[in-house]
């Protein structure tokens, strides 16, 4: 840009045309807006409530007080990976992971049985987590349970 | 010499000092532990055999327990003199014959009444138990002294407790306890029995959970063998033995027509496709492949059970590549940075239905089989569709992208024409 | 329009502002694009604030929830991939323009008098923006962030009697923990962009006040001159829109990455290096033996770098023969070795 500003340079050039400045300014302008547009539209969309709750991944509300009836259970999402909150005939919440430590099924709570239930291979835990029974190497994480308000709070830590 | 009599009795102070410390409960026992002849005696001998052995008690079980000396060997360790300790008058025994050991360590162990006073959850069965196992009857039927006695698996006197990892009776060791022996060409001359079992177990499922992962849950020898009736298994307690940890899988086996052609032909159910000591992962080509495939072995070409073994193979096939589509689809949306929460989790679920209709073979019903496939590739369809959709989203980026830098470029070029005219206008270069 | 113009103009000193810059003028001469520098540098900063901002209505600055928070921001925010992006992308683009902002003043003597206090603060500002590197990093609290941080604060230990203070007031404590990401957190977001502010602040107005500074070689021959409104200031906004195009380009093909959590008791990953731009004083640290006269090597590399450091600010003061007007071909070839040393070094330590 520089090297065209030799005085040389001033001469026969059309743009001197104050029909083509017009039309110049005009085009400047429009494309102007098209590119505040461009820069806008992401920034509003950001700012903009997100796709999906702000919760983590380390913490999550897995069911509501009200929903837990004794010795029932529930299968939530915790991450990418299925998890399950008991609560046991006695009342108390507990939360593993459900997924199986032999060959990664995801496990199910049986009513009235005492224990959770891996339906690919018949592997059994009871309410500890702890193997009962079946090809099960070892015992299903356990993850911290609390209320809060409203919610069953399940949280990694 | 004088230095080696210093030594001995230094080494003597300190293990009284040592099984103080360690017996501060301070019972009789303990006490007659410490005035034992016989530990001061034969520390003092000058051949390292008599010291290690007295070493090695040290650290046992027994020792612990507050077994003496004198409670297997008998004698008299109050005794100063040798002869007098040792005399068979005093109830001396000496050591037993390799043939009577299980004799010997029958007198406590196969007494609940007197076990009782050190571990009640200890069982006294051991005895009767190695009666029936492969080793006992061999001894007593055929005296044949080579075969294991209580010593040859858990020592002589440095016995420890087989939750010890020390022990060689700690599961994680059993194998090559049981090798000693058994994996010796030249000890085992002369039996039917192969000499390959370690190395094949090491190859297997079970040998990799156990020795590699340290995974105590999967079985060692013990854990199918049994221990102290170990021998070899009948046909008919295969399929029981298994089914300890794999119990599903038999109970789908029992429900199918396999198990009465097994019975009809004396077959170990799951040892005729899966091995036994070599049990490896199975692989779908187990069940069919157009090279092999275990069904062949029994099954005719164009047999029903052949075209079953097909029909599951493709099911599984079907459900397989469906689940790999969608991954291959997931994986890519990933790479792009999307977020693949959703859809993995489908595929997950997915992949859950393959394990189950992997397990399901065992019904040998094509129909079983395929009802769960498809219920997993339903899955595997709609967490591809959620890719699929995810890819749709990264084109929006990608044209949002490239309309951007176009409108950037043209505005830059605009200014670029601007930036000229304004050049000619004359008034801008100013020479001072 | 027009009253809320004379409203303005007649309580705050605005023409006065007008008339500068409508008086501005730019040299004109072989070198003149490098004039084009501070703009960009200001551009990116500016670039920087905006995203930085946006980012902080979803970042938090916690041991728990810093990393998720970021994935969030990757993966639910719409177009927060892109913002992310372009606050990573810009800052390395920013000490890069730096650093050529830098060498080029350097090289053109452009600290000669009555610049000295030009070029001062603008070694304050080229601190500044490397510590708002080295904090941005940690904040994603992922295990690269998290070990090149334990890396870098180590190596501050080096420095003697207060090193071993100073890294623990960075780190908050003896060991990277969360205490050091709230703390870097806070450098990051309010001491060293408050710091660079005030900064710029003077350093602009010295740039306006002093006008651009034509180089001792172009001062022979006629003297050519463009103003700077609007002719300079059309160009800037050009190079700005090419600088945009290319952030959105690099930010679409190579989006910030993540990795994984940190994790302070899992070990060091396998090639830890800190940011390129550190990359040229760890590459040096390693060449160093482990005693030089019986000091510790890393001492005396520490050492060197605040002395070359403290040398460089005073640049103006100890460069006589410029500031007499003559040409000051030492400090010519001082700033070639520099630069070379410099770009020889982020070469090893890259391909390395």
């Amino acid at each position: 840009m520089f090297t065209n500003n030799c005085p040389d340079h001033i001469s026969n050039n059309d743009l001197a045309n104050p029909q083509r400045r017009s039309f110049l300014s005009k085009a400047l302008a429009a494309v102007s807006i098209l590119f505040t547009g461009f820069v806008l539209y992401p920034m509003l969309q950001f700012l903009k409530q997100p796709l999906a709750k702000g919760g983590t991944v380390s913490r999550v509300a897995a069911a509501k007080i009200s929903e837990m009836t004794n010795d029932s259970a529930r299968i939530f999402r915790f991450g990418d990976s299925p998890a399950m909150l008991v609560k046991t005939p006695e009342g108390e919440l507990k939360a593993f992971t459900a997924i199986c430590t032999h060959l990664d099924c995801t496990v199910q709570y049986v009513k009235g049985k005492r224990h959770i239930l891996c339906a690919c291979h018949n592997g059994k835990y009871d309410l500890n987590g702890q193997v009962l029974s079946g090809p099960p190497p070892r015992a299903l994480e356990e993850f911290r349970v609390f209320e809060e308000g409203e919610d069953i709070i399940v949280s990694r830590t | 010499m004088n230095l080696k009599l210093n030594f001995s009795a230094r080494k003597l102070i300190c293990f009284c000092l040592f099984t103080i410390l360690i017996l501060a409960g301070n019972t009789d026992r303990t006490f007659a532990q410490q005035t034992s002849s016989c530990i001061s005696c034969h520390l003092e001998e000058v051949d390292d055999d008599h010291t290690e052995l007295v070493e090695s008690f040290m650290g046992g079980v027994h020792q612990k327990r507050g077994i003496s000396c004198v409670d297997c060997h008998g004698g008299d360790a109050s005794a100063e003199d040798m002869d007098d300790a040792m005399d068979p008058d005093a109830g001396y025994n000496g050591a037993p014959e390799r043939k009577d050991i299980p004799e010997f360590c029958a007198r406590c162990h196969a007494d609940p009444g007197y076990m009782r006073g050190f571990n009640p959850n200890l069982s006294t069965d051991q005895y009767s138990k190695y009666l029936i196992s492969g080793h006992g009857r061999l001894l007593k039927k055929s005296g044949d002294k080579k075969v294991a006695v209580c010593t040859s698996c858990h020592g002589v006197h440095g016995i420890l407790a087989s939750n010890d990892p020390l022990s060689p009776t700690f599961t994680l060791n059993v194998p090559y306890t049981c090798a000693n022996c058994h994996s010796d060409s030249v000890y085992m001359a002369g039996r039917d029995i192969p000499v390959t079992q370690l190395q094949e177990y090491e190859s297997s499922v079970h040998g990799q959970a156990l020795l590699q992962k340290g995974d105590r849950a999967a079985p060692s020898c013990a854990g199918c063998h049994g221990s102290h009736e170990a021998r070899r298994p009948e046909p008919s307690g295969v399929a029981n033995t298994c089914a300890q940890c794999h119990n599903y899988v038999r109970e789908l086996f029992v429900s199918s027509p396999h198990k009465a052609a097994h019975e009809k032909h004396g077959y170990p159910e799951c040892e005729v496709c899966h091995g036994n000591h070599a049990i490896v992962k199975p692989t779908d080509d187990l069940l069919y492949s157009s090279s092999a495939g275990i069904c062949a072995d029994c099954h005719e070409n164009d047999s029903d059970g052949m075209r079953a073994a097909k029909e599951m193979r493709s099911s599984i096939d079907f459900l397989k590549a469906h689940i790999d589509s969608a991954r291959n689809v997931i994986e890519l949306v990933r790479f792009y940075g999307m977020d693949t929460d959703d859809p993995e989790y489908q595929i997950r679920q997915a992949k859950n239905k393959l394990v189950q209709s992997r397990a399901l073979i065992h019904t040998f019903s094509p129909e079983k089989v395929a009802a769960v496939t498809q219920e997993g590739s339903l899955l595997a369809q709609e967490a591809n569709a959620f890719g699929q959709d995810l890819l749709k989203q990264y084109g929006f980026r990608r044209k949002g992208f490239i309309f951007s830098v176009i409108v950037i470029l043209a505005l830059s070029f605009l200014l670029t024409i601007k930036i000229r005219s304004l050049n000619n206008n004359g008034d801008s270069i100013q020479i001072d | 329009m027009k009253k809320l113009k004379q409203f303005l103009y007649s309580r705050l000193p605005l023409e006065e502002a007008e008339n500068a810059l409508k008086k501005k003028r730019v040299p004109v001469h072989r070198f003149s694009p490098f004039y084009y520098l501070g703009g960009i540098c200001l551009y990116l900063i500016m670039l920087q604030v905006i995203t930085g901002i946006m980012l902080l209505l979803y970042y938090r600055p916690t041991e728990e929830q810093a990393f998720e928070s970021v994935q969030f921001i990757m993966t639910k925010v719409s177009f927060g991939w892109l913002v992310r992006s372009i606050h990573s992308w810009s800052s390395n683009l920013l000490i890069g323009a730096l650093f050529v902002h830098l060498f080029s003043t350097f090289l053109l003597k452009a600290y000669r008098p009555p610049r000295e206090l030009t070029w001062m603060t603008g070694m304050l500002l080229f601190m500044t923006c490397l510590g708002l590197g080295f904090t941005g990093y940690l904040l994603p609290w992922n295990e690269l962030a998290y070990s090149a941080t334990k890396v870098g604060t180590e190596m501050l230990a080096a420095i003697p009697l207060i090193g071993q203070t100073l890294k623990e007031f960075l780190r908050g404590g003896t060991n990277v923990t969360g205490i050091t990401l709230t703390r870097f957190f806070a450098f990051h977001i309010w001491v060293l962009p408050l710091a660079l502010g005030m900064v710029v602040g003077v350093h602009l107005l010295l740039v306006q006040k002093q006008g651009m500074s034509r180089p001792l070689t172009e001062s022979s021959g006629p003297a050519i001159s463009m103003p700077f409104m609007p002719h300079f200031l059309l160009r800037d906004l050009n190079v700005w829109l090419l600088v945009l195009a290319l952030l959105i380009t690099l930010s679409f093909y190579f989006p910030a990455h993540l990795g994984n959590p940190a994790d302070p008791l899992a070990p060091t990953p396998v090639g830890i290096r800190p940011e390129w731009y550190f990359l040229f004083m760890f590459q040096l640290l390693k060449l160093l033996p482990a005693h030089i006269l019986g000091i510790e090597g890393e001492q005396i590399g520490i050492l060197g770098f605040g002395l070359i450091g403290l040398l460089m600010f005073l640049v103006p003061f100890l460069d006589k023969k410029s500031a007499a007007g003559r040409k000051s071909k030492g400090f010519s070839i001082i700033g070639w070795v520099m630069i070379a040393a410099f770009i020889g070094l982020t070469l090893w330590g890259v391909l390395e």
